[in-house]
């Protein structure tokens, strides 16, 4: 990467604010374009494989606030964010799906996209899968993920393989994979045709002179007030910065609005063999009652395992000593609920909060129980819910005691897919961009990340803002040109 | 003119916050021994003092009313309440220091028994 030397000044044509799945997109393709680009990203630039993946460790330098962030509401979803070169894949699970048809003519409808058609995407799509070696795992799953397909396999439950950015070496096998993340694969396209790369630079606000931005003012490393002067800009900041920079900027109006999430809960299940693979997660998503519910696997370092237990540790505690025989499963569902990012003045960190609907609790509780299903056909000798005071289930009529006994309010509630914040599209009552990125009300400050999608794919959302991404910085190198 | 005393940070780690979260990770880990707990309180009340600004405030209010509390009523009574408490957010102080110390504990040391005590340490006894 070709990183700039701080200094107090900066110029540039096009700054793009974030090296995320959709910073590092845009870069890279308006660089290619010819485009004098720099980059501005927060958090700092950490080698691959210098850190443990889903440790405290990585979660202290690439996540912010450590992995601590949480959406108010009752119950407070947690989230996390990336906060490092690269973004979010640097710190996801890797997996890849494509939005359906369906949802892409949903996304077309709800904001009035103008000229998004399916061939143009998935034509991006094609472009990705191969820059990123989109592919399923070339040898044998972790045994996490084949206890997961094997329980929906009892029950005839349809489910499948999740495809993931990973390269494998030959003969390779789940355990040998390696991400094929930001800074992997688009940030070093990026600065092979030019872009430069200021890094742990936070930006604070954009300057504008009515419709018209012209700088960025930034904080560097020590603390050193930074500027940079530009004829572009393009906020990529994710799901919650990018409003919350917007808003700090003087652009409201719907912007931070509509955030929607995929929320989840977790349960553990212990098995009478050894199944966690401390840095690695499961590739298998049960499917059956998609688009509604999907099940996959979460991280299982033994901290996380403990984690999940202290919603009743009293009970729980004595499984932590299992740890090696025990995984950590999620139910994932598309809410209905919505909920907003507000910066606030004088706070350096925007408040967000989410509001579940009563269909989305039923359907939280719904997808644990079928879980905890899926894991007693896959042979678990036990399941521990991650909801307050839950009951272990040692078998099918537990489930109804736990199934009484689970309230939203008290369960972890979490997610890792955050959108929707600055949805793009014609209609003004509903977008706040306008069909390429470009924010009403401004001339020339685009937004490009997933904060663009109308709402929730429903899948693993980096192909859906990958594709989005790549489509608006075409056009946007084209009107630059 | 200076006082000579330090400000009160509710966060820090003299402040109430802490001195809640060790009392309530020695009554959930009862053997984890001295040192071990003091590096976990440190790393809970590290991450919490890492929270994004508006969570910040509300844990530092929280704290502020922790502290009072602690000399009004005692310590133990105010872990024990918050210990047990449903109540919205002020519930879910335990509940963070709960699950950020079990996280440190078994990531740092994998082989800690459920009452705090090293496995590795019973195993050689």
């Amino acid at each position: 990467m070709r990183f700039v030397d701080p200094r107090p000044h900066h110029d540039c044509q096009v700054l793009v604010i974030g090296s995320g799945a959709g910073g590092a997109t845009t870069a890279a393709i308006l660089a290619e374009a010819g485009h004098d680009v720099l980059i501005v990203e927060e958090g700092p630039w950490v080698e691959q494989g210098s850190v443990v993946p889903f440790s405290l460790e990585q979660m202290d330098r690439q996540y912010r606030a450590g992995g601590v962030t949480v959406a108010l509401g009752r119950p407070s979803i947690a989230y996390t964010e990336g906060r490092c070169a690269g973004g979010g894949t640097e710190i996801n699970s890797g997996l890849y799906r494509r939005p359906s048809e369906g949802t892409l003519e949903r996304w077309r409808r709800q904001t009035t996209i103008a000229d998004f058609t399916d061939d143009e995407f998935y034509a991006a799509c094609d472009e990705i899968e191969i820059a990123l070696s989109v592919q399923t795992v070339p040898g044998r799953h972790t045994p996490a993920s084949e206890r997961l397909r094997d329980g929906a396999a009892a029950l005839g439950w349809a489910h499948d393989e999740i495809p993931r950015w990973m390269s494998y070496p030959a003969g390779g096998d789940a355990s040998t994979g390696k991400r094929e993340s930001m800074t992997r694969t688009f940030l070093p396209r990026a600065a092979a045709a030019g872009a430069a790369m200021l890094v742990e630079h936070r930006v604070e606000r954009i300057v504008r002179d009515r419709d018209r931005a012209f700088r960025a003012e930034l904080t560097g490393p020590e603390g050193q007030p930074v500027t940079v002067d530009f004829d572009v800009v393009v906020v990529c900041g994710g799901a919650i910065q990018s409003p919350a920079l917007l808003q700090r900027s003087g652009w409201r109006g719907l912007v931070g609005k509509g955030l929607a999430v995929h929320p989840t809960v977790k349960l553990s299940a212990r098995f009478d063999a050894p199944v966690n693979v401390v840095d690695d997660v499961p590739v298998h998503q049960v499917k059956e009652f998609s688009p509604d519910l999907s099940f996959g696997g979460s991280a299982s370092q033994p901290g996380l395992v403990a984690l999940s237990l202290s919603d009743h540790w009293p009970l729980m505690r004595d499984a932590v000593t299992s740890w090696r025989d025990i995984a950590v499963y999620y139910a994932a569902i598309t809410s209905e609920g919505r909920g907003r990012v507000t910066a606030v003045p004088a706070m350096r960190d925007p408040l967000v909060t989410y509001r579940l609907t009563g269909r989305d609790r039923a359907l939280l509780g719904q997808g644990l129980a079928r879980l905890a299903l899926v894991m007693l056909e896959a042979g678990a000798l036990e399941v521990y819910p991650s909801f307050r005071d839950a009951p272990i289930v040692r078998k099918r009529a537990d489930l109804a005691d736990a199934t009484a006994m689970f309230r939203a309010a008290t369960a972890s509630v979490m997610t890792v897919h955050l959108c929707s914040t600055v949805p793009m599209g014609e209609d003004r009552t509903r977008a706040a961009t306008d069909s390429m990125g470009r924010v009403h009300g401004a001339e020339n400050v685009y937004v490009n990340d997933a904060s663009l999608l109308p709402d929730a794919p429903g899948v693993n959302p980096q192909a859906s803002v990958m594709a989005i991404a790549m489509r608006n910085a075409r056009r946007l190198a084209e009107r630059l040109t | 003119m200076s006082t000579g005393q330090r400000p009160f940070q509710p966060l820090g780690a003299d402040g109430p916050f802490a001195a809640f979260a060790d009392d309530l990770i020695e009554r959930e880990l009862p053997e984890l021994a001295h040192e071990r707990r003091t590096a976990t309180v440190q790393f809970v009340c590290r991450r919490v003092r890492a929270l994004p600004s508006p969570l910040l405030i509300g844990v530092t209010l929280l704290a502020v009313g922790v502290g009072v509390g602690r000399r009004l009523f005692g310590p133990a009574r105010v872990t024990t309440f918050l210990q047990r408490t449903r109540l919205p957010f002020v519930g879910e102080l335990a509940r963070l220091v709960r699950s950020l110390g079990v996280a440190f504990v078994w990531e740092t040391w994998p082989d800690t028994e459920p009452s705090g005590s090293d496995l590795t340490d019973a195993a050689t006894a």
